[in-house]
């Protein structure tokens, strides 16, 4: 992505000169509060949204409209309703008209690699929230896609659901080893899944600091409670709230809650 | 003795507190009748009313106009129905068209319809298809409108998802589109079927050889009000047999909204899929292949 510029009907500016190379098989997290255009910004990776100025890259070729080696995942789950598990798991085959056997079979694979082994035949109403998000992570893999993007895919469930989600992630991205980018507000969500972090400033969304993040792979949930990691912590936050800051409470809050 | 009239609970609770109700309704309507409070040519006895619907119920002539106000309301409510879906959805999908016919059905809204009936009978004479014009225009509006709003309301992430997956134009009506909006939809079709049988008694008042409104009119005008009260009832449960009609399908269609039927469904597809996996006989899922591997995924 290089100086990628979106402003918005109204004279909004978006998202202001960003640029950011990721790697095949990376994992990237976009961390910044409210309304800094991460979410914008991932949509315009996806192609849902048109430039202003600046190119957007995938595989070498430029981003412009959606596609099939790109697959976005929301906030909400975005089930269909009147459709099973496996169904709504189906959908991207259903719409490239490539429902056969084979991707029954996938997506029942698929299914039981989030966890939800038995459930094929449930309907998202019947299902609790995380369970929907799992779905909805089944679908997105059944794409088959190298890139990930993913809108604080987990904001909607609960704290606990939403750690054990988490790792449940870290175990997919390790096995599939897909290209990913996830926006996220939690510092201690970015840090835990990323290989590097991204730190956005609001209004216009720009980059503030890129973070390594060292940790060896597979990682594990403890790691969260090491210096290291709460030294990073420290460095997002800055990045966040500018070098000036030094809200100490709102510092151990971050470094404490997933 | 209390176990021998004992029912199902669920029938209890919804029969007897009505049941209760009725009993003080026609003790209080004896009582104003006996005390001489209304005059019995104005409100009849109660079990005349039922005795006249007795009476009219096995006469042959009720039929005739149970069927034609019957027919009337039904063809009113299904051309209401076509034409406001074929104008609510181009509607929903094209702002230009929306902003071409919501004033007009802003104001067919606040004009009250039953204004125009004399109209349409000097037009479509007084036969039946002027009452099925009338039930059809007091039909059109709840469908139109709800539709619209089912198809506008649809959940804007969901169209992302369908536009990221690469979903055509008509792959997100038919999938994502038409099924949303299917639940608001029946609302509007609800209210719609009780407001064309309004259409349909009000042209008969209007103008009819037949139908039950023409004999609303008559029995008041002899002063029969007990036959008159019959045919109420007659309307009533009519009005009944529609709604019910309405909610069954509605029922069958938005099934994702009733757990009971969302159980069924998944009982039948697990025991399906149970019967296909029983057939051949499969090597145990788990043999060589990670999910992941059998996915493609892995890389």
């Amino acid at each position: 992505m290089k100086e990628a510029v979106k402003r918005f009907d109204g004279g909004v500016l978006a998202v202001d000169h960003v640029s950011l190379d990721v790697r095949p098989g990376e994992f990237v997290s976009l961390i910044g509060p409210s309304g800094c255009g991460k979410s914008t910004l991932l949509r315009l990776m996806a192609g849902l949204l048109p430039l202003t100025d600046g190119s957007i890259e995938v595989n070498g070729s430029a981003v412009n409209r959606a596609r099939q080696d790109v697959a976005l995942m929301f906030q909400k789950p975005t089930l269909l309703p009147w459709q099973t598990a496996l169904q709504n798991t189906m959908l991207p085959a259903v719409l490239q008209k490539k429902a056969d056997k084979a991707a029954e079979e996938k997506a029942a694979a698929l299914l039981e690699l989030v966890g939800l082994g038995g459930f094929e035949h449930t309907y998202p109403r019947h299902l609790s929230g995380g369970m929907q998000q799992r779905v909805a992570l089944a679908r997105l893999l059944m794409v088959g896609v190298e890139v990930l993007l993913l809108d604080e895919p987990f904001g909607a469930v609960d704290q606990i659901t939403r750690e054990r989600l988490n790792l449940e992630l870290l175990k997919i991205h390790e096995r599939t080893r897909a290209t990913s980018v996830l926006v996220t507000h939690n510092l201690t969500e970015a840090l835990l899944l990323a290989d590097r972090v991204v730190v956005m400033t609001p209004r216009p969304g720009r980059v503030s600091d890129v973070i390594d993040v060292p940790f060896e792979r597979p990682r594990v949930a403890e790691m969260a409670m090491e210096p290291e990691f709460q030294r990073l912590v420290l460095r997002a936050h800055a990045g966040l709230h500018g070098p000036g800051a030094d809200d100490v409470r709102s510092q151990e809050e971050n470094a404490h809650g997933v | 003795m209390a176990s021998k009239l004992a029912l199902p609970r669920r029938i209890h609770q919804a029969v007897t507190p009505p049941l209760i109700f009725l009993v003080f309704l026609v003790l209080f309507w004896k009582l104003a009748l006996w005390n001489e409070w209304v005059s019995e040519t104005v409100i009849p006895h109660p079990e005349d009313v039922v005795y006249s619907f007795v009476d009219l119920v096995f006469s042959d002539i009720i039929w005739d106009d149970t069927a034609a106000t019957l027919w009337e309301t039904v063809a009113g409510f299904v051309l209401g129905a076509v034409i406001a879906l074929s104008l609510a959805i181009p509607s929903g999908l094209w702002e230009t068209m929306r902003r071409m016919l919501h004033p007009y059905a802003i104001g067919l809204q606040v004009t009250p319809r039953i204004a125009v009936a004399p109209i349409i009978i000097a037009w479509a004479g007084f036969g039946y298809s002027s009452k099925i014009w009338i039930a059809a225009i007091i039909a059109f509006f709840p469908i139109y409108v709800n539709a619209l709003t089912g198809i506008l309301t649809v959940d804007e992430e969901s169209r992302e998802m369908f536009r990221s997956l690469g979903a055509s134009r008509w792959q997100s009506f038919s999938r994502l589109v038409v099924p949303s909006s299917l639940p608001i939809m029946f609302a509007g079709l609800k209210t719609a079927a009780g407001l064309a049988l309004v259409g349909a008694v009000v042209g008969e008042f209007i103008s009819a050889q037949r139908g039950l409104g023409v004999l609303v009119q008559q029995f008041s005008y002899q002063l029969a009000v007990d036959d008159a009260f019959a045919v109420i009832l007659i309307l009533m449960f009519m009005g009944l047999l529609l709604f019910a009609l309405m909610e069954w399908l509605e029922r069958v269609t938005v099934f994702w909204l009733h757990d009971a039927r969302l159980v069924a469904r998944t009982r039948r597809r697990q025991a399906r899929a149970g019967k296909r996996a029983h057939r051949p006989p499969d090597p145990p899922s788990s043999s060589t292949a990670t999910p992941s591997e059998t996915a493609g995924l892995t890389r």
